[in-house]
C-alpha cells in the first residue's frame, strides 16, 4: 500500500470542481470535488443517474472533464497522461460481459500485461498465476459464455488485478450475484490492500468493505463521512435514492 | 435460439478428433474447393464426395439427425439464392409455371449448385462441430493469417453469443407479455427485437471499447502466442487432395 506518491502528495485521488456533459445530453457532473487517500476504501453511493458510473470512467481516463481537474496518482487526467493512469487503476465494470471479450479467460485475464509490454510468455504466466489465486485455472480455456455469474465476475476482477494496480475502481461489483458468489467477491476484495473506490447500490457491501462513503447527487456531493454514520442517516439515505 | 454446443462432437474421442485442427481445416476447404470445381452435372463425383464427407461424419460419431439439421439452413439459403437458375437458363422448358419456364439447363445448374454447396456445407458443419473455436482460430494463425483478422474473429465469436443471448431475453419479454398473435404482428415483433438488439450491440460495443482501453489497448491487439508452426499435415492433406484431383479429373473424362 502507498501512503503518497513519488510528489508526496498523500492523495490517490483529487477532483476539483469538475464538470462532465455527454454530447448533446445533460450535465452530469455539476462542479465535483473530493479527495481519496492512499490506502482509503470509499464507497461512492447515490441513486441511478446520480454520476457513479461517469465519475469512475473518469479516474481511468476514459472521459476527460469538460471543466475543473483531475489528477490520479498523482497525474493529471489528461490524454497524455492517459495510458499511464490506466496501468495504475484497475478499472471493473458493472457488466462482466463487457470486460471479458476474448475467446477464453486465459486471453482476457493476459490482455492487460501483452499491451503493457509483456512478452507472451511472461503474460501468460503472470494470467495463469492469478486465476490460480482465485481459483479459475480449471477455466482457464473456457469462453466466459461458459462461466456461472459469480465466476465471470471473479474473472473480470482477474482482469485488471493482473496488472497489480495502486487503485481499484469498481463499479457494482456484487450486482446480479447470488448470497455465495456475493460473499465469494466481497471475502477477495476485503484482502486486497490497494486503494479502494467502490461504486454500488449495495450497501452491506459497502459497510462490508469500507470506511468512508461519498455520497452523490445530481453529480455532485452530498455527503462525505465514515461509512457507518452515512449508513445510520435515515433522512440522508432516503434524501438521496438510497433507501 | 442457442448455439452453445455447436462444437459438442470436438469433446467426443473420434479418429477426426484426434487429427490436429490445422488438418481438420486444410482437409475441409479441399473437399469445398473440389466440390466447387466440379463441371455442371457431374452426379457420380458430386455423390462421391457427398459419400466421404459422411463418411468422416460417421468416423467423428457426429448423430446424423444433428448434421442434416445444422446442413439445412445454409443449404436452404443457398437453394433461395439458387433459385432465379431455374428459369435465367436458355433451355428447353421442362415445366412452365405461368410466365415462367423451368428449361432442362436452368435444372442442371440449379441442381450441381445445391449439390456442390450440400458437399462445402457438409465439410464445413463437419469442421465447426468437431472443432472448438479457439481450436479453429489457432489452426487459422498456423496457417499465417493475419493476427489482426484472427483477433477480430475471436471478438466476433465472442460477440455472437452475448447477441444472440441478448435478443433471446428481448424475445421472451415479448412472449411473456402474448407478444405476436398471428404472422404480421410477429414480424414487426421481429423487426423490433432486431432493431433494438443492434442500438444494445452499439451500446455494448462503447462499453467493451473502453474496457480495451482501460486494460492499455492503443488499437493493436496483441496476441497471447507466436503462430504456431502448422506441424506436418502433409500426408493426411496430401491424400485428402490426391482423392479430390483424382475425382475432378474422372468427371472431366
Amino acid at each position: 500500500m502507498i501512503a503518497a506518491d513519488a510528489a508526496g502528495d498523500p492523495h490517490a485521488v483529487r477532483l476539483d470542481r469538475v464538470e462532465f456533459a455527454y454530447p448533446r445530453g445533460a450535465a452530469v457532473l455539476t462542479g465535483l470535488s473530493l479527495r481519496i487517500r492512499h490506502g482509503e476504501r470509499v464507497a461512492i453511493l447515490g441513486a441511478n443517474g446520480a454520476g457513479k458510473s461517469t465519475l469512475l470512467l473518469h479516474l481511468n481516463a476514459l472521459l476527460l472533464p469538460v471543466r475543473g481537474t483531475i489528477t490520479v496518482a498523482g497525474l493529471p487526467v489528461d490524454d497524455s497522461h492517459a495510458r499511464e493512469i490506466r496501468r495504475r487503476v484497475g478499472l471493473v465494470f458493472q457488466d462482466p460481459d463487457d470486460q471479458l471479450f476474448l475467446p477464453t479467460l486465459l486471453e482476457d485475464v493476459a490482455f492487460g500485461p501483452l499491451n503493457e509490454g509483456l512478452p507472451p510468455l511472461a503474460a501468460e504466466a503472470a494470467a495463469r498465476d492469478q486465476l490460480r489465486s482465485l481459483g479459475l485455472e480449471p477455466a482457464a480455456d473456457r469462453a466466459a459464455h461458459h462461466l456461472s455469474g459469480g465466476e465471470k465476475r471473479l474473472a473480470s476482477l482477474a482482469t485488471v488485478l493482473v496488472s497489480r494496480p495502486d487503485i481499484l475502481v469498481l463499479d457494482e461489483p456484487t450486482a446480479g450475484l447470488d448470497a455465495r458468489a456475493r460473499r465469494r467477491v466481497v471475502d477477495l476484495l476485503r484482502r486486497r490492500t490497494e486503494t479502494l473506490v467502490l461504486a454500488t447500490h449495495d450497501l452491506d457491501v459497502a459497510r462490508a468493505l469500507c470506511a468512508r462513503a461519498i455520497v452523490l447527487a445530481d453529480g455532485r456531493v452530498t455527503a462525505d463521512a465514515p461509512i457507518r454514520r452515512v449508513l445510520d442517516d435515515t433522512a440522508l439515505l432516503e434524501a438521496n435514492g438510497l433507501l | 435460439m442457442s448455439f452453445h454446443h455447436l462444437d459438442h462432437y470436438a469433446q467426443v474421442e473420434s479418429p477426426i478428433t484426434r487429427r490436429s485442427p490445422t488438418v481438420r481445416l486444410l482437409v475441409t476447404v479441399v473437399l469445398a474447393v473440389g466440390a466447387a470445381l466440379l463441371p455442371l452435372g457431374a452426379w457420380p463425383q458430386i455423390a462421391t464426395l457427398g459419400a466421404i464427407v459422411l463418411g468422416l461424419a460417421a468416423l467423428a460419431r457426429v448423430r446424423p439427425a444433428d448434421f442434416l439439421r445444422r446442413l439445412a439452413v445454409p443449404l436452404a439459403f443457398v437453394g433461395v439464392v439458387s433459385v432465379g437458375l431455374l428459369v435465367l437458363a436458355p433451355g428447353q422448358t421442362v415445366l412452365a409455371l405461368g410466365p415462367v419456364a423451368v428449361t432442362d439447363a436452368g435444372l442442371l445448374r440449379f441442381g450441381s449448385a445445391i449439390g456442390r454447396a450440400a458437399v462445402a456445407l457438409g465439410a464445413a458443419v463437419l469442421l465447426v462441430s468437431t472443432t472448438r473455436f479457439t481450436e479453429l482460430l489457432e489452426a487459422l494463425r498456423s496457417l499465417r493469417l493475419p493476427a489482426t483478422v484472427t483477433a477480430a474473429l475471436g471478438l466476433a465469436y465472442r460477440f455472437l453469443y452475448l447477441l444472440t443471448d441478448e435478443v433471446e431475453r428481448l424475445r421472451r419479454a415479448a412472449r411473456s407479455r402474448n407478444a405476436a398473435a398471428g404472422s404480421a404482428p410477429r414480424r414487426w415483433l421481429l423487426v423490433g427485437i432486431a432493431a433494438t438488439a443492434l442500438q444494445r450491440s452499439f451500446d455494448r460495443s462503447e462499453r467493451v471499447h473502453h474496457a480495451m482501453l482501460g486494460r492499455g489497448f492503443t488499437g493493436r491487439l496483441p496476441s497471447l502466442r507466436p503462430a504456431p508452426s502448422a506441424g506436418h499435415p502433409r500426408l493426411e492433406v496430401a491424400a485428402a487432395l490426391l482423392l479430390v484431383v483424382v475425382i475432378l479429373a474422372s468427371a472431366r473424362l
